[in-house]
């Protein structure tokens, strides 16, 4: 929304400061307003200085094209653009955990045997046996916990 | 800023977090002006497009925790105003004088070169002593040339407390110039 002239004066000095900036910032007026309160005259003079001596005028193409190509050097060279810091430290933990499920998966493959052969020789002939059962609800813990791990920030 | 331009902000985080650093690009360009606005305004010319740059590298290298609490722009304004305190903290340390580089005052053709180098001296130095909120809110109009309405929707308050906020500012700013 524009700020433009009130078509009542307003009594509020809040108002009249805030639409004598507006006006300085578009440029449509140089003088102070004809504010009979010294304290806004001081505060308007004010807004003056500060548009006449900081610089704020938006940086024109060249310099924004200029500062584009700089930018991407200065990542390039930091090493930052093609893998941010936080990237590889991602990577990191997703290599750490692929490698800790591989070492659990082969380890429960590896005793599985042992557990079935050293369960003993007569069982039970229907279902499953207490050591499948064992070795099932470890891989199924196992995955669990991998998939906590993994969506864990 | 607009919410449209807040949720595209927060596609192209993600997606540079997919890996599309072009993605990164994009947001620094949506961002540029704004940022270099803001720093041109407090910081000597000759150094402005330095801090610049390295507000965005900090930016780059710090995505990553970047959590969407707030909106990107308004986390790129806190860094960005800690890498201009970090720039006077250094340049303190230093020791050197808050001096500008002639052509930074030059660049303003009207007036004497050397009086407006010591005016914007003196209103870089009564910014600084005045409170953040006060400064805060001279930079969104003057620096990043906000209007106020919109001031008041990036900052969560009603356009009236806006203006009142900015009056005592400007009011602020006179004490310490007057000083």
């Amino acid at each position: 929304m524009k700020m433009t002239e009130p078509k009542q004066p307003t009594k509020n000095p809040d108002d009249l400061l805030a639409d004598f900036t507006d006006r300085v910032l578009d440029g449509k007026t140089a003088v102070l307003a004809s504010s009979a309160d010294d304290e806004l005259r001081g505060l308007e003079e004010t807004i003056m200085r500060l548009n006449q001596v900081l610089p704020h005028k938006a940086p024109d193409e060249a310099t924004l094209k200029r500062l584009q190509a700089d930018f991407t050097s200065r990542a390039r060279s930091a090493g930052r653009s093609s893998r941010p810091v936080w990237q590889s430290r991602q990577s990191r933990q997703r290599l750490i955990l692929a490698f800790t499920a591989i070492v659990i998966l082969v380890a429960i493959f590896i005793g599985i045997p042992f557990l079935l052969s050293g369960s003993g020789n007569i069982q039970a002939t229907a279902g499953l046996q207490p050591q499948s059962i064992l070795a099932l609800v470890a891989i199924g813990g196992t995955v669990v916990l991998l998939i906590w791990l993994g969506h864990r920030k | 800023m607009t919410a449209q331009t807040a949720a595209s902000d927060e596609l192209l985080i993600q997606q540079f977090r997919d890996g599309n650093s072009n993605a990164f690009n994009e947001l620094y360009q949506r961002h540029l002006s704004s940022v270099y606005r803001r720093v041109r305004f407090v910081i000597p010319e000759a150094d402005v497009e330095d801090v610049t740059q390295e507000v965005f590298l900090a930016a780059l290298k710090s995505l990553g925790s970047f959590r969407g609490e707030a909106q990107f722009g308004t986390w790129l304004r806190t860094l960005t105003n800690h890498k201009v305190a970090e720039y006077y903290r250094k340049r303190n340390r230093k020791g050197e004088a808050p001096q500008v580089p002639l052509f930074d005052a030059v660049a303003r053709t009207e007036g004497n070169p050397s009086k407006i180098m010591e005016e914007r001296i003196a209103l870089r130095k009564a910014l600084s002593q005045i409170s953040d909120q006060y400064r805060e809110v001279i930079l969104l109009r003057f620096a990043e040339g906000l209007q106020f309405n919109e001031i008041a929707e990036l900052t969560g308050q009603n356009l009236e407390a806006v203006k009142s906020l900015f009056r005592r500012a400007i009011s602020a700013l006179r004490n310490h110039l007057d000083k």
